[in-house]
């Protein structure tokens, strides 16, 4: 699946750029590179990459900028990258329209299984044939009868906790934001009630993992969202 | 109780013109009564000799009653000129014929002058006397307003009060800034308007403790020269502001020298941290691609895939120091934000549990959620990094085998974490200021001590500012645990 996918790399630091280019090359992917956030607009209206990489600290412009640049014309798949540990730019990033970050310094695998995820979210991706039966280890979910079991047990979650993991399963290997989820699951804007979002997070996740205190499933980015793993 | 001294001073001009009708009439009546009284007992037998001493017991009587010596004057020489006119030879005459008649008349004199003057002085004595105390309570009471009062303010304003009160001069004062961190620096009594014209009609005095001048004080509309009384009770005022002003500035300097000395305890160990904290995993991951650099033809497969997992690890380390390190920055810069939000403690430890991969991989820490769903009000960010920071802490220093177990619980209206192992234990030389940043040890256990670095110090700092409580103590059965409760209310 990865064979043929043009991801463009918008990285100011040329050691970085370095071994991301080494990595994602090594995995069959295609490489356009650029240095500047404006040689990176350029690129991506010439070159029509499938997924765009982006560092959130370039020299010359704004990060949030070039993705609502990039947002006006496209739902290309876009994965930032951010040295800022502070959870603010995250979500400003994300709720400007890019689908999830890797926090530097990170570790490759992490890396690689971002972008792995992200292939879902380009035109080709499976995102466009819905599935209608997940599978993850020992979990079922079944969307047509909307049935839950572990191993062959049915577990039962209300409605609400249902379109949470719905919304996760959907999402899987992405992060989903506290907005988001206030949006998708409760209808509301961009501020819902973040209390029971977390009340009802925690729930699901002790009905569904076998060790809550070792999740398999439902990771938390504090202060960002929840991820559901990607397997 | 505290009139103005201007009213009592109109008052008192009407009240010696009352005294002084009240004296005439007093010295009249007592005169006519000895007049009266001489007589009917001249009628009824008694020699002159004895009705002089009516005359005089009327004399001092007079004495008495009245202030000063006037009116005892008057009685005198009108008792006398009675005594001459009633009792001497020639009768119902002003001449005295007798010799023996005029000793007794200057006699009585001398006698009445004696009597009026040394009882006029007694009574002067005791008059000062009063005037004494009166200045003495005076005084106390303006010590004592002084003893209680807190804030330059304050200070000021009583002492610049209580001339005005006393004195009747509109007064002013005003301090040096530079000695008090103060936004007002001018007092002023409610009728005092500053005059350029007047100023020879002002008095100044400088406010001045031990070491430093403090401001000055100006009274205005002044009349020189100030009477004693008056000049007494304005120093004493100002005396006594200046002391309590050493007292607040002093005070103030003693806040001032601590703030200082704290801020320099957590520069020194920030120095210290950095130093043991980021060259140490330095050292490993230089060392060992180094070694790989070097040596790499000669190096087997596993050496190599071991030395690059130990620089992993090193870098792992040494990002958590350099997080560790700007996080301190900040708390002896005073400007670590706590931004609180509501988190579920599920979600803290999920966050927390995932930055010790070395426990969770090797299988040594366990972890025992609340029972219930707990929502805390915490910088997320920080807390994790708490916990973080204890279960490093506890890997660290438990020894190898030991196992961590990490347990969160609500406890009546707190929120209590809590990191133990079952290992090695704090010792008990260290117990108490494990929290400080400043263990002194000999220097062979430096290293291998619990207390060194930043991470117990900062989790202090950060516990502190959620208005919380760590606490470290060693187990019954042997291992350490680290305590941290959180208020929490539902």
């Amino acid at each position: 699946m990865s064979t043929g996918i043009h991801i463009l790399l918008i990285e100011d630091d040329i050691k970085i750029m370095n071994f991301m280019s080494m990595a994602l090359k090594a995995k069959g992917y295609r490489l356009t590179t650029a240095n500047t956030g404006n040689s990176g607009i350029l690129s991506f209206c010439t070159e029509n990459p499938d997924i765009v990489l982006l560092d959130l600290g370039l020299p010359d412009k704004d990060g949030v900028e070039i993705i609502t640049e990039i947002r006006k014309v496209s739902q290309i798949p876009i994965l930032i990258v951010s040295a800022r540990e502070q959870e603010k730019d995250k979500i400003i990033a994300l709720d400007a329209g890019a689908n999830d970050y890797v926090t530097k310094p990170f570790a490759m695998g992490e890396f690689l299984a971002r972008v792995r995820v992200m292939e879902r979210f380009t035109e080709h991706g499976d995102l466009t044939s819905p599935q209608k039966i997940f599978r993850f280890e020992y979990l079922t979910v079944d969307c047509d009868i909307r049935r839950i079991f572990i191993d062959e047990t049915e577990i039962h979650l209300t409605p609400i906790e249902y379109k949470l993991l719905m919304l996760l399963i959907v999402n899987h290997g992405k992060v989903v934001t506290h907005s988001q989820i206030s949006k998708e699951v409760w209808g509301y804007g961009e501020t819902g009630d973040s209390k029971s979002i977390r009340v009802f997070m925690a729930g699901l996740r002790r009905k569904i993992e076998k060790d809550s205190s070792h999740p398999q499933f439902i990771t938390t980015e504090l202060g960002v969202g929840y991820r559901f793993i990607e397997k | 109780m505290k009139t103005n001294k201007l009213n009592r001073m109109n008052n008192s001009k009407k009240l010696k013109f009352e005294m002084q009708v009240k004296y005439l009439i007093c010295a009249i009546v007592i005169c006519g009564i000895s007049t009266c009284l001489s007589i009917l007992l001249y009628g009824m037998g008694i020699g002159k000799e004895n009705t002089l001493m009516i005359f005089l017991v009327g004399v001092l009587a007079i004495t008495v009653l009245t202030k000063g010596y006037l009116y005892g004057f008057i009685a005198s020489v009108t008792s006398l000129l009675m005594f001459n006119y009633f009792f001497t030879e020639p009768l119902h005459s002003f001449a005295i014929s007798e010799v023996q008649d005029f000793i007794l008349i200057a006699l009585f004199m001398l006698a009445s002058l004696i009597c009026g003057t040394m009882s006029s002085n007694f009574q002067r004595q005791t008059e000062i006397s009063k005037q004494n105390e009166r200045t003495a309570q005076l005084l106390y009471n303006i010590s004592e307003s002084f003893l209680n009062l807190t804030g330059v303010p304050s200070i000021v304003k009583n002492g610049i009060n209580y001339i005005y009160e006393y004195t009747g001069y509109p007064c002013s004062a005003t301090l040096d800034n530079s000695k008090f961190d103060i936004k007002e620096i001018s007092f002023t009594t409610s009728d005092y308007v500053a005059d350029e014209y007047k100023k020879n009609k002002q008095f100044t005095l400088p406010i001045k403790g031990i070491a430093n001048i403090f401001g000055t004080i100006t009274l205005a509309n002044v009349k020189y020269p100030l009477s004693d009384e008056n000049d007494m009770l304005i120093k004493t005022v100002v005396y006594q502001m200046a002391l309590v002003l050493d007292r607040e500035f002093i005070y103030n300097e003693r806040g001032r020298i601590k703030l200082a000395m704290e801020s320099e305890h957590l520069k020194s160990t920030l120095l210290r941290s950095i130093s043991h904290d980021i060259r140490t995993p330095l050292t490993g991951i230089i060392g060992a691609s180094s070694l790989i650099l070097d040596s790499y033809e000669s190096l087997d497969g596993y050496s190599i895939k071991k030395l690059v997992s130990d620089i992993n690890e090193e870098s792992a380390w040494l990002f958590h120091s350099v997080q560790n390190i700007l996080d301190m920055t900040r708390i002896s810069e005073g400007q670590l934000i706590v931004k609180k939000e509501f988190e579920a403690v599920d979600d803290l430890i999920n966050q927390a549990v995932t930055h010790v991969p070395l426990l969770t991989t090797t299988d040594r820490l366990h972890v025992v959620m609340p029972e219930d769903i707990l929502l805390v009000e915490i910088d997320g960010r920080l807390m994790v990094q708490v916990l973080v920071n204890l279960l490093d802490n506890a890997y660290k220093y438990a020894g190898n085998d030991s196992m961590v177990e990490l347990k969160a619980f609500r406890e009546n209206e707190y929120v209590v974490f809590e990191v133990s192992d079952n290992g090695l234990g704090i010792d008990e030389a260290i117990k108490n200021s494990l929290f400080d940043g400043f263990i002194t040890l000999p220097r062979n256990i430096v290293d291998s001590s619990r207390g060194v670095g930043l991470g117990l110090t900062i989790c202090k700092a950060i516990v502190d500012a959620h208005g919380g409580k760590i606490t470290a103590s060693n187990k019954t059965d042997g291992g350490a645990v680290f305590r941290i409760k959180l208020p929490y209310d539902k």
